[in-house]
């Protein structure tokens, strides 16, 4: 008899190892503690895609390299896409970060909502399922970004800002004249920081920090 | 109302509210900056950036600490204190010496002494290197 083989997978992020090749949707339920079994959806994720995998469905943990599984309270699961490829869930809801995180989308693009006429949809919100019909996400290049400004988030296109526009995002009223605003940042493309003086550009990203303290000009 | 607060409260967030209170210095680390109500009470919000280059910041148990001195010489009241443990220390108006001096070391400390020999090579490379990456 061969030496029994351990096997792995994820359940809600928590690794489960078990010397079972073959294992079922209940025994998978079983090892998370989730009784009765059949109180549970349980949803296992895989090449950008997500499947419900019922209580008695079989499941080859040697034909997948690292199975992710998530269970979910309730009996009703929810079908999506993303990018067009199917999607299920045992939620009504899904927020924007498990999408980013489960369809391996890159934090520089911006989730949309096709059936909603392209609405973004904000990295920290959440797409409702529920609805009519099938919800279908897309990710696309971003065309603004959200930055701090003084500790506080605006949203602004996503291309080259210049020191004013910069100061004018911090003061609205900035009077370039009778003051000169000190524009420090950090977290820039590439980990960019420094400070962004008059006559000068620069490109911004998501979380992006900007500062600005304004003094007289003499 | 309008009144001059001798005292600081100090209150971490991530976000900065969109209105300050008077009396409260609202204090983001992940966004390094500090935000508060000009002490004397006209309304002025002061931004002092918790940066290498800008101000800096130790909280303590009697309250909260910024290092240099807050110098509102552009706005109309002219204040100039310094914040140690929460409280206000209200110091003299600067003479225009005194504020120059303080600009040109806030310039020298962002931009650094003018390069010489080695250093300006570098710095020649440096400045290559960022026209590159960006």
């Amino acid at each position: 008899m061969p030496d029994a083989a351990n096997f792995t997978y994820k359940l809600n992020g928590r690794v489960v190892a078990t010397d079972d090749a073959i294992v079922s949707g209940r025994a998978v339920r079983n090892s998370g503690g989730l009784d009765p079994a059949s109180d549970y959806i349980l949803i296992q994720i895989a090449d950008r895609t997500s499947r419900s995998i019922g209580l008695e469905e079989a499941i080859d943990l040697r034909q997948m390299p690292q199975p992710e599984f998530l269970s979910f309270k309730g009996d009703s699961t929810f079908s999506f896409t993303v990018n067009e490829r199917g999607w299920e869930w045992g939620a009504a809801t899904i927020s924007a970060s498990d999408i980013y995180r489960y369809a391996s989308i890159a934090e520089e693009l911006e989730l949309i909502l096709d059936s909603a006429g392209d609405t973004v949809i904000p990295a920290d919100g959440a797409v409702v399922l529920g609805g009519h019909g099938v919800e279908r996400i897309r990710s696309r290049e971003a065309k603004t970004v959200v930055i701090k400004i003084n500790g506080r988030s605006r949203t602004i296109p996503r291309r080259k800002h210049s020191y004013r526009e910069i100061a004018l995002l911090a003061y609205p009223d900035a009077d370039f004249e009778k003051f000169k605003y000190t524009i420090t940042y950090l977290k820039g493309v590439h980990g960019a920081e420094g400070d962004l003086v008059e006559g000068e550009k620069i490109e911004v990203k998501n979380g992006m920090v900007f500062n600005v303290r304004r003094s007289d000009k003499s | 109302m309008m009144a001059r607060v001798d005292c600081l409260a100090t209150v971490f967030v991530e976000d900065i509210p969109e209105q300050l209170e008077d009396g409260v210095l609202y204090v983001s680390r992940q966004c390094h900056v500090a935000l508060h109500n000009c002490a004397c009470g006209c309304g002025e919000e002061v931004s002092t950036p918790l940066v290498a280059t800008e101000y800096d910041f130790v909280m303590e148990d009697e309250g909260a600490s910024i290092w240099p001195s807050i110098g509102n010489h552009d706005f109309p009241c002219g204040s100039h204190y310094i914040i140690k443990r929460g409280r206000i220390h209200w110091a003299g108006k600067m003479s225009r010496e005194q504020i120059e001096a303080g600009r040109a070391y806030d310039r020298l400390l962002k931009r650094g002494a003018q390069p010489k020999g080695l250093g300006a090579i570098l710095a020649w490379f440096k400045r290559l290197w960022i026209k590159f990456i960006s």
